[in-house]
Formats: structure tokens, sequence, C-alpha cells
């Protein structure tokens, strides 16, 4: 199979995330394939997160109850005119209402809407919930599918540097997964992101490239650093901009790279001393 | 009048800050629920993975994924009691794939590598038995799920793990089967 064939199957594929095996066998042997894989399986987990346009319908309900008693209002839009009314015309147009009568009647329509809402949101139906299960079944879990897949790579990796590798990718996969549920996880979730990541890196990465030969260590360790440093920056960034309770974790991940990035750039320096 | 005007609008405005305060939308409560539903199998990933860095055993390999694959087994089985075919597919896969890709292709290695007699030899029993163990009840489990019209969808899913089933026993099994010549 070629680059193209596999890129197409890849981008024709329902969840680009588990490739078919003909597919897979060619991630194995092509470099440049699997960071394309990566990159595309990145994006289709976050279009999820693309936010929808608000509702004006709220609006257009306490203008339709403004408007609408006795039916006199009609709307400007429907004989075809582009403009919208003047005040005047509107005025003219609209039932009087005494202003505090009219404010009083808007709180109501509020009240109501925001206990509706509240009500609907507390309480969803059996029916409900099965349209929804009837409409999809659940997106798999991006973490858990990444995950396994990574631990899978790293038990069939032939040597510690291949392993320490993956494990890289393990770690820079967290991280992204992180950063995406930084503005909607609860701390709680965020949190023990912080904590796994932190294993990775001190117990797994840090650990594991003391064992490396002194030789590899350049080779190895040098683009994980790299990596690393790049995790730094970028969860140092998120943490400035995300709310208090959030930004914690983040930056605990920026101090976990860190502390890795020196342990690392220590070991390369090692292995340069005579 | 003013002031019942204001009194109103202070309760919808307290009303809505504590409502958007203390809860998230249904897609986050969802995301939150799974993660933590998740975070043990994610643990155990990780754990696998860190005992199998530092070891070119391929022996020690196959065992951290058995030791990694229990887990996603206890959670294949609630799935199959809640009647939740979407998670069963879903674990199942991550299971299966990890008896096939980790575990049967470590033990073959492992197989090559400890000879006929060795002290090694009844940890490689061993290692294949719960492996089989852990296949079987997997299978065991599958077909107990009853997959109602609501997931029919899944369905084809289900029956391609179930379908792969025998010959990924049929590799432990031969593993075994030469451990034990």
């Amino acid at each position: 199979m070629n680059c193209d064939r596999a890129k197409t199957l890849l981008m024709g594929s329902h969840d680009p995330s588990r490739p078919a095996n003909e597919v897979a066998a060619h991630l194995e042997q092509c470099a440049a394939c699997r960071n394309w894989h990566e990159g595309l399986v990145r994006i289709e987990r976050r279009i999820t997160q693309i936010s929808v346009p608000r509702s004006q319908a709220k609006r257009e309900l306490v203008r339709t109850l403004l408007a609408g008693k006795g039916g006199e209002w009609e709307d400007p839009s429907a004989d075809g005119v582009a403009s919208s009314p003047t005040q005047d015309e509107t005025a003219s147009r609209f039932p009087t209402i005494p202003l505090h009568h009219a404010l009083t009647l808007m709180a109501a329509t509020v009240l109501l809407a925001v206990g509706g809402w509240l009500l609907l949101a507390r309480s969803p139906t059996p029916q409900m919930a099965t349209v929804v299960v009837r409409r999809a079944p659940p997106r798999p879990d991006p973490l858990l599918t990444q995950f396994s897949e990574n631990h899978l790579r790293l038990t069939q990796a032939r040597s510690l540097g291949e392993r320490l590798e993956e494990l890289g990718r393990f770690v820079d996969h967290l991280h992204d997964y992180t950063r995406d549920q930084t503005i909607s996880a609860e701390p709680a979730t965020l949190h023990n992101l912080a904590r796994i990541y932190d294993r990775l890196v001190s117990e797994g990465m840090v650990r594991g490239a003391r064992t490396l030969k002194p030789l590899e260590r350049e080779k190895v360790l040098a683009p994980l650093a790299e990596r690393l440093a790049r995790v730094e920056e970028d969860a140092e960034r998120w943490a400035r901009a995300a709310a208090p309770n959030s930004a914690e974790p983040m930056r605990q991940i920026a101090a976990v790279a860190r502390l890795g990035t020196r342990q690392l750039h220590a070991l390369i320096r090692e292995e340069g001393t005579p | 009048m003013t002031r019942r005007l204001f009194l109103t609008l202070f309760f919808v405005a307290l009303a809505v800050s504590t409502h958007t305060a203390h809860s998230q939308t249904p897609i986050q409560d969802a995301e939150a629920a799974r993660f933590h539903r998740n975070l043990a199998l994610i643990e155990a990933l990780v754990e696998s993975s860190l005992k199998q860095l530092n070891t070119e055993e391929p022996l020690a390999r196959a065992e951290a994924c058995v030791e990694a694959a229990r887990p996603f087994l206890l959670e294949v089985q609630a799935a199959v009691e809640q009647r939740d075919p979407a998670r069963t597919a879903e674990l199942g896969r991550h299971l299966q794939d990890m008896l096939e890709r980790g575990v049967v292709a470590n033990l073959r290695a492992a197989r090559q590598q400890i000879p006929r007699g060795s002290a090694e030899e009844p940890r490689l029993r061993q290692v294949i038995k719960r492996a089989i163990t852990v296949s079987e009840t997997f299978s065991a489990a599958l077909r107990d799920l009853p997959v109602s019209e609501d997931a029919a969808e899944i369905r084809p899913v289900l029956e391609e793990i179930l379908h792969k089933q025998p010959a990924l026993e049929k590799a432990l099994r031969g593993t075994l089967a030469v451990a034990i010549q």
C-alpha cells in the first residue's frame, strides 16, 4: 500500500483512530503517514468541541409575547421589506402598554423560561434518553483508545529507545487531551490527568532514560526533552488563560515537563562527560 | 411596583447563577462520568506500560499485558450485566487487541526463548493459563449479551469480536501445548 492510498482510506474511515489492518501495517512502516494519522485523529477528536452559535429563540419569544397581544404586530420581513421598522413606526403599530407592566411581564416570562429550563435540565425523561440511544452509539473514549494503542505499540517495541519514544507519544497525547479538557472538564478530572502525566514522565520517561546506554542518550533523549519543553510552554500558556481551578493542574503539568526536560538534558550531558 | 420588579429579577438572577455554578451541561456531565468510569482502565494501561518499559523479557511483557487485561474484562462483564452493548463493544475491542497483539505475540516470543524443563517454564505456563481464562471468560460474557433493536448498529461489531475469539483462543492454547511438551 502506498501513502496516498493509506491517507485516502483513513480520510474515508468512520473512526480514523482504528485503522484497518492493511492501513495499520502501512502506518507501522511509514513515519510520515504515522505523524499525519496522529494529526488526523487529533482533528477528529476536536471537531466535537467546536462551539455552536447561540440561539435567538428566547429573544424571539419575548418579542412575540410583547408584540402578539391581539395579533396586531406583523413581521415586516414577511412582506419582503428588508429594512427594520423605525421606532416611530413600531410604536404606532404596537399596542400601548405602560413601561412597568411591560418590564414585569418580561421578568415573569424570563422566570417561567428559566424555571422550565431548570426543570428540563435536571430531569430528562426516559423518552428523551431513548431517542439519544437510537440516534447513534456513543463515541469511543478518545483517551482510552489512544492509550490502548500506545500501550500496544510499547508492548511490541523491540528496544528501550523505541519504548521511550512510544512513551513520549503517550505523554504528548495525554497533554493534548488535558489541554482540550481545560475549559470544560471538572477540576477533579484535570487533577487526575495531571497525576497520570506526572507518573508517565517521572516514573516512566526519566527512570527509563537513566537505564539507557550512554551512547544512545543524545539520539533518544534530545527529541523527548524537546517535546517536554514544548509541553511546558503550552501548558503554561493554557494555565494563564484558564479559570483558577483548571489552571492548577495545567501548572502541575508544566512543572513536571520542566523538571523532566532538565533531567533529560542532565542525562544527555552525563553521556558527553568522559 | 419597581420593588416587585427588582425582587423578581433578583430571584431570576440568583436561580440562574446557582444553577450554572453548580452544574455542567449534560455533555460535560457525560464526559466526566465516562472519564471516571474509565480511569481504572487508563491507570492499568499506564501501570502495564511502566512495567514493560525496562524489560526485554517477552514473558514479563506478556504478564504485564494479562494484568492490564483483567480490569478490562471486569468492565466488559459489568457492561454486559448492565446490557450496554456499545460499551461492551468498545472495551471488548481493546481487550481483544491486548490479548492478540500484546499477550499472544509476546508469549510466542517467550516460548522461543524459554527452553523445555527450564526454571522459567512453570511461570510461562501460568501466564498462558491466565490469558486463556481471561479470553474464555470474555467470550462467555459476549455470548450472554442481549442486543436490543435500539443497538442494532453495534451488533456487527460485537459479532466480529466474537467471531475472532476462537482463533485467539486457539493461538493461546497453541503456546500452551508447546510449553507443555
